[in-house]
């Protein structure tokens, strides 16, 4: 996508689409749920109570917003607004078929591990600016518990990386076409599942908001349009973290058996199957005891994942198996190639579109030239394919 | 991006930064002053993304902004702030002494990369 106007409205589909994702998964929790304790749940807004989502939506933001008197009020209101922020921002770096994130770069894990950290400061500071008991206790524990998982699930990560030898997503998937890691990496593909409910604050692990103790967690004191943020936050979270395990472990967008076919339309079906296992989970467990969670996190999962790190290295490196540096070369499948000469002769080097450091902008600037040079005059400098070469590989050094 | 975007956005980055770096340190409330400063490690961040050190910038915000001053956050939250006074010690020579040093150290950070990169 190349004009900012066709950006922008990709980017409000994007959002449009994910909202109303939240508002049908949110019935369809409401009706599973029903259904498994032998209730019709919602029926009476639209067919088969689909709509309810959109009732109590126009419910809740035709309310007055209420805030507490004693509220920090400018954090009381940015609490919300930043975890809202960043749970959608999360998703320009998600791809849904190769290479087709908003911003398909070399780090696009690292991203949504910063993102998912940023998010999080919304709930703290909502939850200390309403200056009452209940959300400072909600997240007291919300920190603790997303911190702790927070590091299991980053050490699971880098076990696929170690496999993939790529941050990139897009690239983590790609690795998969022929073994989905959900195979070799099964015992963290569960550990992932655990994690993924505590990072989420889902039942059986719903500490933040428990309603047996206090009351609604963080957000006690939020109502209206405010709460409605958490909530869709809350919720965008979740489908997140479903199309995260889908692309991470399930092999995202690919097609089993029959590559030639894949599309987003697999991404689409694995992560609706997990968005399912969250909602019969949350029906089927009681909550547990909160140091059993934290007992959990750092005595078990932790543990093993370190020790699951220490052995897929091992493995690569005695079976000889390590991934090439910088991932399957199809990452960047759709990236229009700069340098269209050299191209055949580096296929790698279609990484160069990503955005080199300000002091080396000169030496592309210069390869782009002479890439030009060689392709008007169509006869081979020899001195000029010297210079070229040396500059790719001198850039291809750095941009690793 | 080109150079005049990518220079305006510096300005704002760094001007927040600044900002928040103040803010950080005269804010009478401990949580505020936390918060300004982990406004000030995005900004840091973003710097870092602007000028092209992604892994750099990143792996600031997940380190520091993820993990470290969440424990701040953590620990300050359970403190009663009431109770804490502002001690005041030192005088205003020292005060200023400090300042001047460090604002030399920072010419000299800045005069030593001016060599390293010419």
């Amino acid at each position: 996508v190349t004009s900012p106007f066709l950006y922008l409205i990709r980017s409000l589909l994007v959002i449009i689409y994910l909202l109303l994702m939240v508002a049908f998964y949110t019935v369809l929790e409401r009706k599973i749920i029903a259904y498994m304790q032998r209730r019709t749940g919602p029926n009476v807004v639209g067919p088969f109570g689909s709509l309810q989502a959109f009732a109590d939506a126009l419910k809740l933001l035709v309310k007055k917003t209420l805030y507490p008197q004693s509220s920090d009020l400018m954090i009381f209101v940015t609490g919300p607004l930043i975890t809202f922020t960043f749970s959608f921002l999360t998703w320009s770096v998600i791809p849904f078929h190769s290479g087709s994130s908003f911003s398909n770069n070399n780090y696009s894990l690292l991203y949504v591990l910063a993102f998912s950290s940023l998010s999080l400061y919304g709930l703290i500071v909502g939850g200390w600016a309403s200056n009452s008991k209940y959300a400072f206790f909600g997240i007291i524990r919300a920190i603790a518990q997303m911190i702790s998982y927070e590091v299991s699930l980053g050490l699971i990560l880098f076990c696929l990386v170690c496999c993939t030898g790529t941050l990139n997503i897009t690239g983590m998937v790609n690795a998969q076409l022929n073994n989905w890691y959900v195979f070799p990496h099964l015992p963290l593909f569960f550990l992932f599942v655990i994690s993924a409910f505590a990072e989420t604050n889902r039942h059986p692990f719903d500490f933040a908001e428990a309603e047996s103790e206090l009351v609604s967690g963080y957000n006690t004191e939020y109502g209206a349009v405010l709460f409605v943020l958490f909530f869709l936050a809350e919720y965008a979270n979740m489908i997140l973290m479903s199309t995260l395990i889908s692309l991470f472990f399930l092999g995202g967008w690919l097609c089993p058996f029959f590559p030639e076919y894949s599309s987003g339309f697999f991404l689409a079906l694995k992560t609706f199957l997990i968005m399912n296992v969250f909602v019969i989970v949350r029906a089927s467990y009681p909550r547990i005891r909160y140091d059993q969670l934290m007992e959990f996190c750092w005595k078990t999962i932790l543990p093993f994942t370190l020790a699951w790190f220490v052995f897929v290295v091992l493995m690569l490196k005695f079976l000889d198996a390590c991934p090439p540096v910088g991932g399957p070369l199809e990452t960047f499948p759709d990236f229009v190639a700069n340098y269209s000469y050299f191209k055949e002769l580096y296929p790698a080097v279609d990484n160069f579109n990503l955005e080199l450091p300000f002091e080396l902008v000169d030496l592309e600037v210069r390869l782009i030239e002479i890439d030009d040079l060689v392709k008007k005059k169509e006869v081979v400098d020899e001195a000029l394919i010297k210079e070229a070469t040396s500059l790719i590989n001198y850039l291809w050094g750095i941009s690793l | 991006m080109n150079f005049l975007t990518t220079n305006i956005l510096f300005i704002a980055f760094a001007t927040n930064l600044i900002a928040s770096c103040f803010l950080t340190i005269f804010a009478i409330n401990a949580i505020n002053a936390l918060i300004a400063l982990i406004f000030a490690f995005v900004n840091v961040s973003l710097i870092f993304l602007l000028m092209g050190l992604e892994f750099l910038g990143l792996v600031f915000i997940i380190v520091y902004v993820g993990a470290l001053a969440v424990l701040f956050l953590f620990a300050v939250m359970l403190f009663n702030l009431k109770s804490t006074i502002r001690v005041k010690t030192k005088t205003f020579i020292i005060k200023s002494l400090i300042g001047l040093i460090s604002i030399y150290i920072f010419y000299l950070l800045i005069f030593t990369y001016h060599i390293i990169m010419y």
